[in-house]
């Protein structure tokens, strides 16, 4: 079954605005799925409409084959949401935003306590547990958000760019967490701006832009289509001259740094085979960019957007 | 689903805050309360003294305590909601299948 099935979903904001132009979109049970699109694209609207928090203007949505119509209350309770913006009580004490909202899904006094202690200890907000809200920093604000959205053990959970603002230790902390979770068999919706996240974490990946879904895929065919690796060479000694060598598009970027561009298909043995008959000294060797960045941009920039599939 | 425990949860959550922000909830009623009763009960009242045995302080008590009951009740339930609104944590109740419109 899947965990969300998503038809022909359209939303005209109330200014005539149009976020979301018609997407179709499935998530299979147990998936670990990665929602991307630059700023503006309709994540967050179409998070929205799956969460009941905004009307979709036409299409449909459902959660574990419960209708978002017909069928709401079973679709509400199957399902956890972590928002991009803060929305808790500033004045309330963690432990009663979780507790509370526990309570708001159904689960009796003594299981939601039970699974509040449970929820902020894996959050490791348990020392803060009595703490005004208002006064957590902002990477604590997000995890008593993810508490919250743990707290009645949804089936699906829906995370609006979790790890913006928050700090190495914590966002591994958190990847751990919700890899943990996963494996649990909870299905989790992620939306990231840090691409290297969604690739280390995500089974299968949509972009998003303008309101259409441009890419909806598996990560590891979407990645086998990069066939041009960008590596960065530092040098033991600094070099005048960029050398030339076929196959290989190399860029001096300063004094003892290259810039080189490596088709997949040659690889690198022969790049190093020749560097060394130039007698360039290679000290340590990195990936340029993010290699879903690339085609990242590639996706977005290959307008008008939806024409690529 | 549960729909009482969500009502109750609600109706606790909605008491601790009235209680814990006395000072706003219940110290201003006590205290226009308590200047009505001095101007009207007792500054006014003495001049007009006792009707068939009571006093007019007698006659307002109960509903100047009733008029500040009522009007606190509809005011304290719209600052909730404003609040709640304004900080967006409306969105904790509409997420979860608590609304009747969820039956
Ligand atoms: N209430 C609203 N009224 C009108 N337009 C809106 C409203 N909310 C969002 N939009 C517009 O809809 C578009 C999509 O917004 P959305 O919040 O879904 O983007 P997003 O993909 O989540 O972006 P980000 O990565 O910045 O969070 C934006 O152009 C935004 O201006
Ligand atoms: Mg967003």
């Amino acid at each position: 079954m899947n965990a969300l099935s998503i038809r022909n979903l359209r939303k005209t904001y109330n200014n005539g605005f149009e976020a979301l132009k018609g997407i179709n979109l499935d998530v299979e049970e147990g998936d670990f799925f990665a929602l991307l699109g630059p700023n503006g694209a309709g994540k967050s609207t179409a998070i929205g409409i799956i969460s009941s928090l905004i009307n979709e203007s036409s299409g449909s949505v459902s959660i574990f084959g419960h209708d978002l119509k017909t069928d709401r209350a079973r679709a509400k309770s199957c399902l956890g949401l972590v928002p991009q913006e803060v929305n808790f009580n500033q004045f309330d004490t963690v432990k009663s935003i979780v507790f509370n909202q526990a309570g708001y899904y159904g689960t009796p006094r003594k299981l939601a306590l039970q699974r509040t202690e449970q929820c902020l200890k894996q959050m490791d907000l348990w020392d803060k547990r009595d703490t005004v809200s208002r006064r957590l920093s902002g990477g604590m604000k997000r995890r008593v958000m993810i508490a919250r959205a743990m707290v009645h053990a949804p089936k699906l959970l829906i995370l609006d760019e979790p790890t913006a603002g928050v700090d190495i230790e914590i966002r591994r902390a958190m990847w751990k967490m919700m890899q943990d979770v996963n494996q649990q068999g909870t299905t989790i919706i992620l939306t990231t701006h840090y691409l290297e996240e969604a690739e280390s974490l995500c089974r299968n990946i949509a972009i998003i832009d303008q309101g259409l879904i441009v890419e909806n895929t598996d990560m590891a065919s979407l990645l086998a289509r990069l066939h041009i690796d960008h590596f960065v060479l530092d040098l033991a000694e600094p070099i005048a001259k960029v050398p030339f060598i076929p196959g290989y598009q190399i860029e001096r970027v300063a004094d003892k740094v290259l810039n080189v561009a490596v088709p997949k298909e040659i690889g690198l043995n022969q790049f190093f085979s020749q560097l060394s008959a130039h007698n360039i000294k290679v000290i340590s060797l990195k990936n340029k960019s993010n290699r879903l960045e690339q085609l990242f941009m590639d996706l977005i920039e290959s307008k008008p957007a939806g024409a690529k599939q | 689903m549960n729909y009482s425990i969500a009502l109750r949860t609600l109706v606790r959550k909605e008491v601790f805050r009235f209680i814990r922000i006395w000072p706003q909830t219940l110290l201003p009623p006590a205290i226009t309360t308590a200047l009505y009763f001095l101007i009207f009960g007792k500054l006014i009242g003495d001049r007009i003294g006792t009707i068939n045995g009571a006093t007019y302080m007698d006659y307002i008590v109960p509903g100047i305590i009733l008029m500040s009951v009522i009007s606190h009740s509809y005011a304290n339930v719209v600052s909730s909601f404003y609040s709640t609104k304004f900080q967006r944590n409306i969105e904790e109740l509409l997420v979860a299948p608590a609304l009747s419109g969820d039956y």
